[in-house]
């Protein structure tokens, strides 16, 4: 266990077993684990022991102060939008009206409009139809892909392990417009291969539809799934199964009885994780969904707070609703995990990766990755590339059309530039402020245990459960009235408050496989506190500082759920840019405005594992 | 019940060859260790009878029928083995009593049976159900582990146990326990194991048979007692227990005698010269407590005596260890439970060596 909160609360509990497989990144450096005795240090820990109480008497009070002062910050900003939006369920009308009273109408159209008809009914019945087998084949489809990559002889691992990743880069509208590019029912270029080979009227694939919407988030969410257990898979004692296989269990009886089990709780962190996103998840059923009437739950919200009169307390009860789905999300998480603390104390060292020799069948394997990548990734991201490239939107694919019209229409929009910068002030931003607040944080949580840090540990985790949607609509309730409304501070808070887990995870798990042993003799060999951090921690950190400070900035480029309920017309953002294109039927310039961002994203991610070693690739939960 | 024949196995992990013909029997119902530095191979070719590996070349087989040969590869659950390994590898996920019974499960044995059969097992493991079964891994200590770990691997009457240093993880007298309730199974069982392990005492005390590795090749096997009087060369002689080991100037199989750098000759019973004929690069193998350092006159007719200087004396309880400096500057150690104290330190003394614990290798 990497951090020890037991007994805090179920949900809590749940929320950092989660962030504990989001986050604990693996990209500690060999260093960091290489842990070195240092026999000077060790011989003489009552020395040390005494300078540090000599000078802890009055840093100890001040230290206790400031945790005690930063816990009361964190609580009152991961609480406030919480609160709100319960708040907002109750009351008539927007925030700040005079008109406003208590009252149990939103809630009573939210609830009981479940069994009568109302306008949460459809929704919630969408929103769970969706959420559900979305997360179980984008989860098994992550773990198939992560399984193939890493323990097998495939040929090409490498390859599709970075291949696999490449949708982390773009906001789910890639897949949206990709996929309407391609199967749209009346004017997909696979529908007009489909009728020009064989002569059909009916379109092949209608991605307006319940299985369109489904297909485009399992492709979205897989990555996920498949980045979240590469690490389970690798650090996995493959004893374990060797053992097995000794014992008389073939392959397919090892996967089942023992490699599966063994990685429930990664395994479930990734799926609780999926669940999370496609419940908050709206571009991709919003727009797929309308031109069919399918709506659903963070979807309908947001038109709510989107429409005009906006229908906030609406808003809010239906988010109370989401959350109480995402809670049941959680509920089955710890169900699943419950006996996972057990399954710590049995690791063994240096286990070596244990590929499975596939004989003929790698190629088959070979096959069936290089179909999944192409169907699930290249084909939709070709697909955009293409669209960006054409004036009109055509059936048929002439080069001699291609142009760059589409790009200077872009770059021309007053809003485009306006959009870079405010994504970029906000992914830089978010990103910087998550990773210095994080490593303070971590530091803090990971030497010497506290009531108040673990009480921190916790307030910090909490965010992770609640979708985008209604953390937005708390956010908006909250800030409504104050100064915040409307700029880039709100969006700020907003992206620091979701994420800042993320980051303290990874830092802090990092921090855990540190030996204390290191520091110790730093300061032995006469370093202040200060400098041996400088000197010890940081440069070990270093890569780990960068991957959080990688994960977040992709996040935040990519987000939206929560940005398109608190923008305003001085705030748009990239991906809400690109919704709105998309929205006004101007494909080409959304296609175009996709592309510019996965260049810049790209480039970014890049330089950041190039040269800062970051690496996303996160081990499986400890 | 079952014998193993392997012949000729090779293996390279890229370019690197680490296992290099291997040819090894192991009778039925003997067991057998596999004893060599780390990195001599032993790991790689017990997986590969495990069927955990595949064989680049060579053949193994189980009471004759071929396991893995020219183009023909048994995996490892169809091979009906036990397997112990180093890290226990308990399923954390799984109970006691789940651990010990998934072979069983796995050969689809009547739960009637299986709970007989696992309960049998561990109270040989000596962990009784009652008190053991419903426990995860987490909730024992290595020792236990270990124990649950030898149970499984035992439970479904295998043809073959293999043994992966499975002691190394313990501490000192634990492991001796564990030695001891290895060899009382083995005994009352009876069943054909190899027993990898890099522990040179536990090998000795463990097995019938001994089989010392070497970069990839079994140098020498044997019962014990023949490994440590007769080893076969300077590897054995040397990872086996202690002993001097001298450059022969002259080797004269004829004569019975051989020379040593600094010209003193020494003479070798018949039986003790290596099979072969080459001559050159022999050495001579005199182990530390054969040899007798002479305080007083060496008795009349004595043979092979060295004179030389003592340098140290190192008193360790049960002996002392003296060391020697002969002529032409050659190191000797001798030990005894008798011999010179530190105040006889630079005396002149003599070294006697009885013919039959001159080896020539
Ligand atoms: N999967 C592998 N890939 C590459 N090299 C390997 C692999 N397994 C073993 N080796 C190498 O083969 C050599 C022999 O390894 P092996 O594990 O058989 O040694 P060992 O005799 O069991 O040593 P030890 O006593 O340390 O366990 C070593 O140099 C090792 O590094
Ligand atoms: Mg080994």
């Amino acid at each position: 266990m990497m951090f020890t909160t037991k007994n805090v609360g179920a949900i809590h509990r749940s929320g950092e077993d989660h962030a504990r497989a989001v986050c604990s990144s693996s990209s500690a450096p060999a260093s960091i684990e290489r842990r070195v005795p240092l026999t000077e240090a060790s011989a003489i820990p009552e020395r040390i022991e005494a300078i540090d109480r000599g000078r802890s008497v009055a840093g100890e009070r001040i230290r206790a102060a400031v945790t005690w002062l930063f816990l009361a910050v964190v609580t009152v900003l991961v609480v406030t939008p919480m609160a709100a939006i319960v708040f907002g369920a109750f009351r008539t009308r927007s925030p700040g009206d005079p008109r406003a009273t208590f009252s149990l109408q939103s809630i009573e159209a939210v609830y009981l409009g479940l069994f009568n008809g109302g306008w949460t009914q459809s929704a919630t019945l969408h929103t769970v139809l969706l959420a559900i087998p979305v997360t179980i084949s984008a989860t098994a489809l992550g773990l198939f892909l992560a399984w193939a990559v890493t323990r097998t002889n495939m040929p090409g691992k490498r390859w599709f392990e970075f291949g696999f990743l490449l949708s982390l880069l773009y906001s789910p509208l890639v897949g949206v417009i990709g996929w309407t590019v391609l199967a749209d029912p009346a004017a997909g270029l696979l529908n007009g291969l489909w009728s020009a080979l064989t002569g059909a009227s009916d379109p092949l694939f209608n991605i307006y539809s319940y299985g369109g919407i489904a297909w485009v988030m399992i492709f979205f969410f897989a990555p996920y799934a498949f980045l979240l257990n590469v690490g389970g898979f690798r650090s996995l004692d493959v004893t374990l199964e060797e053992v097995a296989a000794v014992s008389g269990a073939n392959l397919f009886k090892r996967m089942m009885l023992i490699t599966l089990p063994v990685m429930m709780a990664g395994i479930a962190a990734a799926a609780l994780f999926i669940f999370t996103l496609a419940l908050e998840q709206f571009a991709i059923p919003g727009f797929l969904g309308t031109h069919v009437q399918f709506d659903t739950l963070a979807y309908a919200i947001f038109l709510r707070t989107n429409a005009y009169p906006s229908d906030l307390p609406g808003a809010a009860a239906a988010g109370t609703l989401l959350l109480i789905l995402s809670s049941i999300g959680l509920f089955a998480y710890r169900r699943l995990t419950r006996h996972s603390e057990r399954f710590v104390a049995v690791t063994a060292r240096g286990y070596k990766p244990g590929v499975t020799e596939l004989g003929a069948g790698r190629y088959v394997l070979f096959g069936v990755c290089l179909l999944i990548f192409i169907v699930g990734i290249a084909a939709p991201l070709i697909a955009v590339a293409l669209r960006a490239l054409l004036p009109v939107r055509t059936m048929t694919f002439d080069p001699g059309s291609l142009t760059l019209d589409n790009f200077r229409v872009l770059f021309s929009a007053a809003d485009m530039l306006l959009g870079l910068r405010n994504t970029f002030y906000l992914a830089f931003g978010a990103a910087t402020a998550c990773s210095v607040i994080g490593l303070v944080v971590a530091f803090q949580i990971t030497r010497r245990k506290s009531l108040a840090k673990s009480i921190l540990d916790y307030m910090i985790a909490l965010p992770i459960g609640v979708p985008g949607t209604v953390f937005g609509v708390g956010m908006l309730w909250a800030y409504v009235r104050t100064p915040l409304y409307l700029t880039l501070g709100i969006l700020l808070l907003a992206f620091v408050i979701r994420y800042l887990v993320y980051s303290v995870r990874s830092i802090g798990g990092a921090l855990m496989q540190i030996d204390k042993a290191l520091e110790e003799s730093a300061a032995v060999a006469g370093a202040t506190p200060f400098k041996s951090f400088m000197f010890v921690n940081l440069p070990l950190l270093r890569p780990v500082l960068a991957s959080a400070w990688l994960l977040v900035f992709l996040i935040v480029m990519r987000e939206i759920s929560s940005s398109i309920i608190l923008y305003g017309a001085h705030t748009v953002t990239l991906p809400i840019l690109t919704w709105n294109y998309l929205n006004d039927g101007s494909y080409g310039v959304a296609s175009a405005l996709a592309i510019t961002q996965i260049g810049i994203v790209g480039v970014v991610f890049i330089v950041l594992t190039r040269f800062f070693g970051a690496d996303l690739r996160a081990r499986a939960a400890e | 019940m079952a014998s193993i024949s392997i012949a000729n196995l090779r293996k390279s992990f890229g370019r690197v060859e680490v296992v290099k013909g291997v040819n090894l029997r192991i009778n039925s119902g003997e067991f057998v260790t596999l004893l060599g530095a780390s990195g001599s191979g032993k790991t790689t070719t017990l997986r590969m009878l495990a069927g955990l590996e595949r064989a680049d070349s060579g053949t193994i087989s189980v009471n004759g029928s071929v396991l893995n040969g020219e183009g023909n590869f048994v995996p490892a659950h169809k091979r009906g083995m036990g397997m112990v390994f180093q890290s226990y590898a308990i399923w954390p996920h799984r109970t006691v009593y789940q651990n010990v019974a998934f072979p069983l499960r796995m050969k689809r044995v009547r739960p009637a049976e299986e709970r007989a059969k696992v309960e049998r097992i561990l109270e040989l493991v000596e962990l009784p159900v009652a008190k053991f079964g419903d426990r995860y891994a987490s909730q024992l200590s290595g020792g236990q582990q270990q124990r649950v770990s030898l149970a499984r691997a035992l439970v479904a009457d295998p043809q073959v146990v293999l043994y992966d240093e499975p002691l190394s993880n313990l501490d000192a007298r634990l492991r001796e326990s564990m030695r001891t309730l290895l060899r009382t199974i083995h005994k009352e069982t009876r069943l054909t194991a190899l027993y990898v392990t890099h522990d040179q005492l536990e090998a000795m005390v463990m097995a019938d048979r001994v089989c010392v590795m070497d970069q990839g090749i079994i140098v020498q096997e044997g019962a014990p007692r023949d490994l440590y009087d007769r080893p076969a060369n300077q590897f054995v002689a040397e990872f086996i227990g202690q002993a001097n080991i001298f450059d022969l100037s002259d080797v004269s199989r004829e004569k019975g005698a051989v020379r040593l750098s600094n010209g003193i000759s020494l003479n070798i019973p018949p039986g003790n010269w290596p099979n072969g004929e080459a001559t050159r690069d022999r050495k001579l193998v005199i182990r530390h407590h054969h040899a007798c350092v002479l305080t007083n006159d060496a008795p009349a007719g004595a043979d092979n005596l060295l004179p030389g200087r003592i340098k140290d004396s190192i008193y360790l309880g049960d002996r002392i260890r003296t060391t020697l400096t002969l002529a032409g500057a050659l190191e000797f150690v001798a030990e005894g439970i008798d011999g010179p104290s530190t105040s006889d330190i630079g005396k002149d003394v003599i070294v006697a060596v009885p013919p039959q614990f001159c080896i020539v290798v």
